[in-house]
């Protein structure tokens, strides 16, 4: 995926993150891959743009208040520890961009690549 | 041999891989929006902007803010301080309650809904079924019935009605102001959000407070030990008028008095009258899901006052130091609310009540120990089906029984148990064995308006006999209120609404019959028989739970089986040994390391060496006793061998209460533990029955004897847990307070806290560590009011915030952090101030 392409995707599940909450990450994924259909399929990619959006996200919220209290107490409540919890925030996104891209790719496969997108 | 079809394998592995995505993605979006097991919703909470990320940008305080509260009738200026208080400065009373709601439902919102809840009997719509036999026992005790009984009750128009629903109206301003982002991480663990605060809550905070401090089923408990050891014994063992005397009320002797009694052999019942007795477990944990006996439990309040003239300043000195269950967050949130001319008071709060129930303003300081007067009789019914009853007999007539249908509730509405309550006239009935059997208990009358009147008066009071006035239509739980002033007066009043029994009936400890209407009560106490003392001579009051008036002077019942004075007694000893006592004496006292049944305890295992026979571990025992200096501060080595001693002591000492009860239980257990002070009372007698061991049939044990088997006994237990005597030994190594998070999520409290004190200390320390002081205060009442005071916790509920648990060093050390008492909101400015808060009137 082509850098302005994967920035763009990432800025996208960033603001859908925002705008709408977690699961829009799966559904611009989703959306993504539907619109390069035909092309070679760059799951990793999107899995990586969701986490990175994520990433993101945690980087803003640190400048508002004390993410390292956040990640101990969650990592507490979690048991996977401070940065497990870091690790298990930005695998949550990825994985739910991850598979919808595999699963949207599969399921239109068939539709030509030159219907209007 | 047909080859394989390379195209036709990948066609197959692209679908099982797409078969596996698929099944990831609905599992993630599952796991992301539904609760699974214990696992929250995990992209609820996971989210960076909308889940529990976000509540880092709630940790801190913003330096200015402002929001709107219906009803408001102008302006109101909040400032934060330093301590993060709030200065709530109204234009009136309703508008600072108003802005008082809204800053605790800001702060501390998921725990005023469990708290509600926990009431109502309704945990499980918030948690799920996990939580349904606490709300099938808070439904059968009937706390939210009596409650919305009196609530019903109040005069819209009453001061009260007003004070409640003003801040009712500033907590729901909040919740409906609330972002996403603002939930509490509590709501997000569980998949929930908050709901309306409804007036009626402050009412079950009432009820609540009632079955913490005012809850008793002594005669049940004593039923089942006078079965297993017969009426004379259990008199003794648990006795009306407590052996020791150290009274609330001064008696004028100055010291303490023993009335040392002999404590009579066990005189066993029937097998089947036993039997019967131990059915009352049912009963016992029917009424308040209360464990069976755990022993003495180490908690206790402390309060006490001096006089100017034994103050080093010559002002009045108060202090203040109730003790609780402790939690995260802290039970207490403390504030300041100023309207002119009005109201200038500055305390401690409870989460879901606008009045300030420990605290002072300008004139006076004031501040609770629990009395734990019996306010509770227990009546044995006679109904007309033993199973689904209609009606009960009184007075020879069948009267209808009051029946209530109580539907316990799953998240969703689902019905998770159904329970059918009793009412006699007196209360709620439970059955137990062959019985029914109701109770009567004054939390279940106790109107909110009287509390809140009560508290609304004394905030505003000019002195302490105006504190008293405004204070004598609280009807409980019973407290023993203390007051100072600035014009050097004290005085105690313990206060609530005391039943008067009949003089024919039983006497408030035993099981009344409930078939004569002669044997309900009478009456009340009139205020001028309440224990009570005002600018005594002796020039200092203090009360820490013990009998508040010596029967010498007062015999008539008033309770039974009062905690051994042993704080009383060491307040009392450090106040007659000072004549100029100052601020930082009062503190000290408050976490003093010494205990006055260290002396009578740790002389009698010293003493018991006489003429002994070799026994290497317990001369080791004595060796350690010897070298300890009866304290139980943080570096003493000493003091876990003498707790396990007493400990050793009084398991072989009432080793006849023990009884094996179900077949599910292993091994025996006591029904009912004498406390500590009548234990002291069994040393005075060596060749008392009560010494011998049951299990040792051929030989008849003495005092000495059972002493050195207890203290050789704590040595070995000692030395197997923690080695020989060293350093492993340190108190703060063995004992510490543990104050756990209301969902009792290890992450979010804070285990093993060292601290300073041990059982009979002021702040005693022992046990599992879970009660201790919940909120300390002293305050000079001079010509300026100063104070000082801290508490286990935070203000802040967002266990992201830094204002979670910042008081637990200060706590934790004995140390109290200087009250800011601003007059106006102007003087909290630069490093003081916070931040600022303004609320302006918005549409209804």
């Amino acid at each position: 995926m082509r850098p302005m392409r994967f920035a763009l995707l990432t800025v996208a599940m960033a603001a859908g993150t925002m705008a709408a909450g977690w699961w829009t990450v799966a559904a611009i994924a989703a959306g993504w891959s539907l619109l390069t259909r035909g092309e070679r399929a760059h799951h990793i990619s999107v899995a990586t743009s969701a986490a990175l959006s994520w990433a993101l996200l945690l980087g803003v919220m640190s400048l508002r208040g004390p993410l390292a209290r956040v990640s101990e107490v969650l990592g507490g409540i979690i048991p996977v520890g401070t940065l497990g919890i870091f690790a298990v925030t930005l695998l949550f996104p990825a994985l739910l961009a991850g598979s919808a891209s595999v699963v949207t790719s599969a399921l239109f496969r068939r539709l030509p690549a030159d219907l209007p997108r | 041999m047909q080859r394989p079809n390379p195209r036709r394998g990948s066609t197959t592995t692209s679908t099982a891989t797409a078969l596996l995505a698929g099944g990831l993605l609905l599992g993630l979006l599952w796991v992301g929006a539904r609760a699974t097991g214990p696992i929250p919703p995990l992209g609820r909470l996971l989210d960076p902007v909308h889940g529990a990320w976000a509540l880092a940008a709630r940790a801190n305080l913003p330096a200015t803010e402002s929001h709107t509260i219906p009803g408001l009738s102008a302006a109101v200026d909040v400032r934060f301080d330093d301590r993060s208080v709030p200065h709530i400065f109204a234009p009136t009373v309703a508008d600072a309650y108003r802005a008082l709601g809204w800053v605790h439902a800001r702060d501390r919102l998921f725990q005023m809904e469990l708290q509600a809840r926990a009431v109502a009997g309704t945990l499980a719509e918030l948690a799920g079924p996990r939580t349904k036999a606490l709300d099938r026992e808070a439904r059968a005790i009937g706390l939210a019935w009596g409650a919305e009984k009196t609530f019903a009750a109040l005069n819209p128009q009453s001061p009260a009605a007003r004070a409640i629903n003003a801040y009712a109206e500033g907590v729901n301003a909040y919740i409906a102001q609330m972002s996403p982002g603002d939930l509490p991480l509590e709501y997000r663990l569980l998949g929930a959000t908050p709901q309306p605060w409804k007036p009626v809550y402050t009412a079950y905070l009432q009820a609540r407070m009632g079955l913490t401090l005012a809850y008793s089923d002594g005669e049940l408990r004593r039923e089942q030990v006078q079965a297993l050891i017969g009426k004379a014994a259990t008199a003794a063992l648990f006795p009306v008028d407590a052996p020791l005397q150290e009274p609330i009320q001064p008696n004028g002797q100055h010291t303490t008095r023993a009335d040392w009694q002999r404590i009579p052999a066990p005189q066993p019942a029937s097998a089947e009258k036993l039997a019967q007795a131990l059915e009352l477990d049912g009963a016992i944990a029917k009424f308040a899901g209360l464990p069976r006996d755990a022993g003495e439990i180490a908690v206790g309040s402390n309060n006490w006052a001096v006089a100017p003239s034994r103050t080093a300043a010559g002002h009045a000195l108060l202090s203040g130091d109730p003790h609780l269950a402790l939690s995260l967050p802290s039970i207490w949130y403390e504030a300041h609310l100023v309207v002119p001319d009005t109201l200038d008071s500055y305390g401690v709060t409870l989460l879901g009540s606008p009045l300030i129930p420990i605290g002072f303003n300008r004139n006076v300081a004031w501040t609770a120990t629990n009395t734990g007067a019996d306010v509770a009789d227990y009546y044995v019914e006679t109904v007309d089906n033993a199973t689904h009853p209609t009606s009960y007999t009184l007075d020879g007539a069948w009267k209808p029984l009051l029946v209530r249908i109580e539907t316990v509730r799953g998240p969703h509405g689902e019905p998770l148990a159904t329970d059918t309550i009793y009412h006699t006239h007196r209360g709620p009935m439970v059955h137990s064995g062959a019985r029914w059997i109701s109770r009567r208990w004054t939390i279940l009358d106790a109107s909110v308006v009287t509390a809140l009147s009560a508290f609304g008066q004394a905030n505003q009071a000019a002195s302490v006999s105006d504190l008293m006035r405004g204070i004598a239509t609280y009807e409980g739980p019973a407290q023993n209120f203390l007051a100072a002033d600035r014009g050097g007066h004290i005085g105690i009043r313990s206060t609530a609404k005391y039943p008067i029994r009949p003089a024919t009936a039983a006497r408030g400890d035993a099981l009344a019959d409930g078939s004569s209407s002669a044997n309900d009560w009478q009456g009340w106490w009139p205020v001028s028989d309440f224990p009570q003392s005002f600018d005594p001579a002796q020039g200092y009051i203090a009360s820490a739970n013990q009998q508040p008036k010596d029967p010498k002077v007062d015999g008539r019942y008033f309770g039974w089986d009062w905690p051994a004075p042993w704080r009383a007694m060491r307040i009392n000893a450090l106040l007659r040994a000072d004549s100029a006592v100052t601020p930082d004496a009062m503190r000290r006292y408050q976490t003093d390391p010494r205990s006055e049944q260290t002396n009578i305890f740790a002389d009698a295992f010293l003493a018991s060496a006489a003429g002994s026979p070799a026994n290497p571990s317990f001369e080791q025992g004595i060796r350690q006793l010897q070298k300890w200096d009866r304290t139980f501060t943080k570096d003493n080595e000493q003091a876990v061998l003498f707790e396990a001693a007493l400990d050793e002591l009084t398991r072989r000492a009432w080793d006849e209460l023990s009884v094996t009860g179900a077949p599910s239980e292993d091994r025996p257990r006591r029904v009912a533990t004498p406390n500590s002070m009548i234990l002291a009372e069994l040393l005075q007698d060596p060749k008392n029955p009560w010494w011998d061991n049951r299990s040792t049939p051929t030989v008849v044990e003495d005092r000495d004897m059972i002493l050195r088997a207890s203290l050789a006994a704590a040595y070995d237990r000692t030395v197997k847990t923690l080695g020989n005597p060293g350093p492993a030994w340190r108190w703060d190594r063995n004992r510490f307070a543990n104050i756990y998070h209301l969902l009792r999520l290890p992450a979010l409290s804070r285990l093993r806290i060292p601290m300073q004190g041990g059982p009979g200390t002021l702040s005693p320390s022992a046990g599992d560590g879970t009660h201790g002081a919940s909120w300390r205060m002293v305050v000079e009442l001079g010509p300026e009011v100063r104070a000082w005071g801290t508490y286990p916790g935070g203000q802040s509920g967002n266990p992201m915030s830094a204002r979670y648990a910042d008081r637990l060093p200060q706590w934790a050390s004995g140390a109290l952090d200087t009250l800011r008492f601003p007059h106006t909101a102007a003087e909290l400015r630069g490093a003081t101030l916070r931040s600022t808060l303004t609320f302006t009137p918005g549409a209804r």
